[in-house]
């Protein structure tokens, strides 16, 4: 009976840490703190931003691939200090937050629902630039979750413009 | 400033050219391009006087194997839809429709390169191409 109730509060720890995570990756992303962001993940992480479109079909294109933390860190330099674009807010609401289970390696499963809205300072408005899903595996590195894999698969069937930064 | 993974640069000779980057218009709306080892088109749509839908398709080979698929993916970070230079295309352009409408008269010439009025340049530092193709686009649609 106590075991099987340490494995529930071990459960409820996990997705409270996970729910924790997802809220700091928004507030690098909203803050635009995009080196703090690329630092979420593990050196070997997969990051692909793609539409649901692709993913169905078993297409590989993504708007964004990155399939190493260089990669990633590549991604977030470029657009700290190169790339140029139009001035915008951005806010990402995090939720649905589903702990899917273990990997044999130890990785976690995960999934939650994102909204992405944005700013851009022609308008006044909000607009809901994407909608999807995160399909996550979360690794420990040195104690601390880290990204080893982020699928964010969104549903919107065009992008406003451009994606200018991450997901 | 160097890049932490430069493998994505990486140009594998494909084809019997010199060339690593073409890229051709084809009246009206279609783009091909060649951008290193990828292969995309863009199709553009437009669905109303401010506004166009673009079209991006990204081409594999079926002859690829694993490893030069992952390359061609890794690739499209460069020229896809989101890519370096893509992301910034895509952003130049509304910033020029963006201006564009704030003209008074709605009427508004800079020229590059005013020596070649429209048709063909011997450099790239000129407008002289789309000027032409705007006369021509122009002309068919009886402006």
């Amino acid at each position: 009976m106590a075991s099987r109730r340490e494995a529930r509060l071990d459960a409820l720890l996990l997705r409270a840490e996970i729910d924790d995570f997802n809220a700091a990756y928004a507030a690098a992303l909203d803050e635009q703190r995009l080196s703090d962001w690329a630092e979420m993940f593990t050196e070997d992480a997969f990051y692909v931003v793609i539409s649901r479109e692709n993913a169905d079909r078993g297409l590989p294109v993504g708007l964004i691939y990155c399939d190493s933390k260089k990669m990633i860190y590549d991604r977030a330099f470029a657009l700290e200090k190169t790339t140029m674009f139009a001035p915008r807010y951005l806010r990402h609401i995090i939720g649905n937050l589903q702990v899917l289970g273990e990997n044999a390696d130890g990785g976690v499963r995960a999934r939650a629902n994102y909204v992405l809205t944005q700013v851009l300072y022609d308008r006044p408005e909000a607009k809901l630039h994407q909608v999807g899903v995160y399909y996550d595996v979360f690794r420990r590195v040195d104690g601390l979750l880290k990204l080893a894999e982020r699928r964010c698969v969104y549903d919107s069937l065009l992008i406003d413009n451009a994606l200018c930064l991450p997901v | 400033m160097q890049l932490r993974e430069p493998r994505f640069m990486d140009f594998v000779q494909e084809f019997d050219s010199s060339w690593s980057v073409t890229m051709s218009t084809i009246w009206p709306n279609l783009i091909v391009q060649r951008e290193m080892n990828t292969l995309g088109i863009r199709q553009i749509v437009p669905n109303g006087p401010h506004e166009f839908i673009m079209k991006w398709t990204m081409f594999g080979f079926e002859g690829d194997d694993a490893e030069m698929t992952g390359h061609r993916l890794r690739q499209g970070n460069l020229m896809g839809p989101a890519g370096f230079l893509g992301l910034e295309d895509n952003e130049a352009m509304k910033f020029v429709q963006d201006g564009m409408r704030r003209v008074p008269g709605k009427r508004h010439l800079v020229k590059l390169d005013p020596v070649n009025e429209a048709g063909t340049a011997d450099t790239l530092i000129s407008e002289a191409a789309i000027r032409a193709m705007y006369k021509h686009w122009r002309a068919e649609m009886g402006l």
